[in-house]
């Protein structure tokens, strides 16, 4: 008997083309922000995908499945990576011996490092954590903004 | 891309370069450029390199990333005379993509050209 997919799969395979793609999508629309076209993924956040390591394997391990039927994919993200003009965060490159690691770069060195033999592994690892951090970042950035509107509002009231 | 060997990087004249008012602007691949650009300013010498807080980053288009990427490199070069190295070895132009070849291909056009696969010069 099949089984219907639940309200969690159908989410999760949703997160998981949404970030498959946002690379892609960033270079060929050139309009476009990752903060844009990562929008519907802070309700992965609010689904506690940060804290339950089952939910956030699952997303890995469909984010790389999916980059293994579209090879294009994973070269966008690598471009991503390549192309980042910060002083800190993720990154993904390949190292000398046909392996490729996937890091985190804070004060201009490395301050996390996994290497892979499975280039689809170590970008399904590099999308999914930048993409997660640039939706932190974003809602972080939200909420000071939300503190400051609601402090100026205050003042008025005072 | 290979990453340039940073013996050959400590080999340049980078102190006499900074002596002569020349500026030392760092281009390349990220993680690589960012890594070269901190060991430099690290044995002291002065430098420039693009890089926005993240947030800000992650906010903006491609195009408006580059557009802030070329109104630096346009700014750098225009106020003082310059000395550009990259990170990683440019065998030739057609080998780079992404925002690195939009780099080198300004820096062309205003009639700088690669030498020994790392160094931008006019």
């Amino acid at each position: 008997m099949n089984k219907e997919p639940t309200i969690e799969i159908i989410l999760l395979e949703g997160f998981a083309k949404i970030i498959t793609e946002a690379a892609e999508k960033f270079y060929e629309g050139k309009d476009s922000s990752m903060i844009e076209l990562l929008e519907p993924l802070p309700s992965f956040l609010e689904l506690g995908g940060l804290e339950d390591d089952q939910l956030r394997y699952s997303l890995l391990t469909k984010i790389e499945e999916n980059l293994k039927e579209n090879g294009e994919a994973v070269n966008f993200w690598i471009l991503y990576s390549q192309d980042k003009r910060v002083n800190e965060g993720h990154y993904i490159c390949e190292e000398s011996d046909e392996k490729w690691s996937f890091g985190k770069i804070v004060n201009g060195k490395i301050s996390e490092k996994r290497t892979f033999d499975d280039i689809f592994e170590a970008t399904a690892n590099f999308a999914l954590s930048e993409s997660i951090s640039i939706c932190q970042r974003n809602s972080s950035k939200i909420e000071e903004e939300a503190v400051v509107s609601e402090s100026r509002y205050q003042t008025r009231t005072l | 891309m290979k990453k340039v060997d940073p013996i050959q990087i400590s080999n340049l004249p980078l102190k006499e370069w900074a002596k002569s008012k020349s500026r030392l602007l760092v281009l390349g691949k990220y993680p690589d450029y960012i890594k070269l650009a901190k060991s430099l300013e690290e044995k002291e010498i002065s430098l420039d390199y693009f890089y926005l807080p993240s947030r800000e980053w992650d906010s903006l288009s491609r195009n408006d990333r580059w557009k802030r990427n070329k109104d630096f490199i346009s700014e750098k070069i225009r106020n003082s005379k310059c000395v550009i190295i990259i990170s990683n070895y440019i065998s030739s132009l057609d080998e780079v993509d992404g925002q690195l070849r939009d780099e080198l291909d300004y820096l062309v056009e205003l009639g700088y050209h690669i030498e020994d696969g790392f160094k931008v010069v006019k």
